[in-house]
């Protein structure tokens, strides 16, 4: 299975290279799709947690805003 | 001797009058032996009259008021180089400036005459345009002699609908990169983010599939400390184009970056599948 690709850009002799990744760069690249993946569900989980807080308190998240503004 | 009379053409068979000898055919150029001998012959000199005097070979004419020599010396070109400029040095006397070296500007001396140097300040250079490509795109950057670097990043798309972007500096995949972020979604304030340490910036959010959609995100990056092999102080923010509602989404961010070399290289990541385009301009601030 190919990898990614990737783009390189020396501008010292503006010399762009389009490539697929080594493979160095493809097991950073296996960590970096986890690392987006667990802050992606950190986000989601963070908006549940918040959109429960709006519920409970019987308010939308402009209301919210107004409070702290 | 007559006022001239200016240019007549004459027709066979014109009587030739006094008038017409006087102020057309000794209109020429009158030669003498010298300025004595053109003052004796021409007592009421009209403006615009010539003389030619044979001891000194010069050619003089009539101001109106007084008789002037004619220069016929010109200037002599002082250039010797492509791209050599004159200038009136003292005594408005023609002299070569030579060209300057790439990137110099043109300045005024002490002594009150131009000259090339290197530009003082406050110059923006633009290093680099790259399209955005593949998983990653990278860039190398050379920032020696500039005081920051600045990057525009322009209509970011990708393949993958919601995907992120995020940015490595110098391949660096520690956890070098701190950062506060404000986050907000039109006039709603989504959030705050304190100094998390992570191995890149997170740059933008929720990039579309295509820049002909609003959101297609843009950022601006400033690195003020591109050429210290510590910390580079940075701020960056994105913001994507207005949605139905007209609101624009995006975040503010301020940054360091623990830094062990000068800045030598930019990454622009995507999430998940590949930019499907974006520029990204660099340019260099003095």
């Amino acid at each position: 299975m190919s990898k990614p690709m990737v783009r390189i850009h020396n501008t010292d002799t503006d010399e762009v290279i389009d490539r697929e990744m080594t493979n160095t760069e493809f097991a950073q690249y296996e960590k970096d799709q986890v690392a987006f993946e667990a802050e992606r569900a950190k986000v989601a989980a963070k908006d549940k947690t918040k959109q429960e807080l709006f519920d409970r308190l019987g308010i939308t998240p402009e209301e919210a805003a107004l409070l702290l503004s | 001797m007559a006022a001239g009379l200016g240019f007549k053409t004459f027709n066979t068979g014109d009587i030739l009058s006094a008038s017409d000898t006087n102020g057309y055919l000794m209109q020429g150029v009158l030669v003498f032996a010298n300025a004595a001998a053109r003052d004796s012959a021409i007592t009421s000199p009209q403006e615009g009259q010539f003389a030619y005097l044979k001891d000194t070979n010069v050619t003089t004419y009539y101001t109106g008021s007084a008789w002037a020599n004619l220069d016929t010396t010109g200037m002599t070109n002082p250039m010797t180089t492509t791209g050599d400029t004159i200038y009136s040095s003292s005594g408005s006397t023609p002299a070569r400036l030579g060209i300057g070296t790439s990137g110099q500007v043109l300045t005024v001396s002490g002594g009150g005459v131009p000259s090339w140097a290197a530009a003082a300040g406050g110059g923006m250079t633009l290093l680099s345009t790259t399209t955005l490509s593949g998983s990653s795109t990278s860039i190398s950057i050379t920032p020696t002699g500039y005081t920051y670097i600045d990057v525009l990043i322009k209509n970011v798309y990708a393949s993958t609908n919601d995907t992120n972007a995020s940015f490595r500096l110098n391949s660096d995949t520690g956890s070098n990169y701190t950062y506060h972020s404000i986050r907000y979604d039109g006039a709603t304030l989504l959030g705050t983010s304190n100094f998390a340490q992570t191995q890149n910036f997170n740059l933008m959010v929720n990039l579309p599939t295509s820049a002909a959609i609003g959101r297609a995100n843009n950022a601006h990056i400033t690195i003020y400390t591109p050429n210290a092999t510590d910390d580079f102080y940075m701020e960056y923010e994105s913001i994507g184009g207005a949605d139905a509602q007209g609101n624009a989404g995006g975040g503010s961010n301020r940054a360091i970056y623990n830094a062990s070399a000068a800045l030598s290289n930019l990454t622009i990541l995507v999430s998940s599948g590949t930019f499907s385009g974006g520029t990204v301009e660099i340019y260099g601030v003095k």
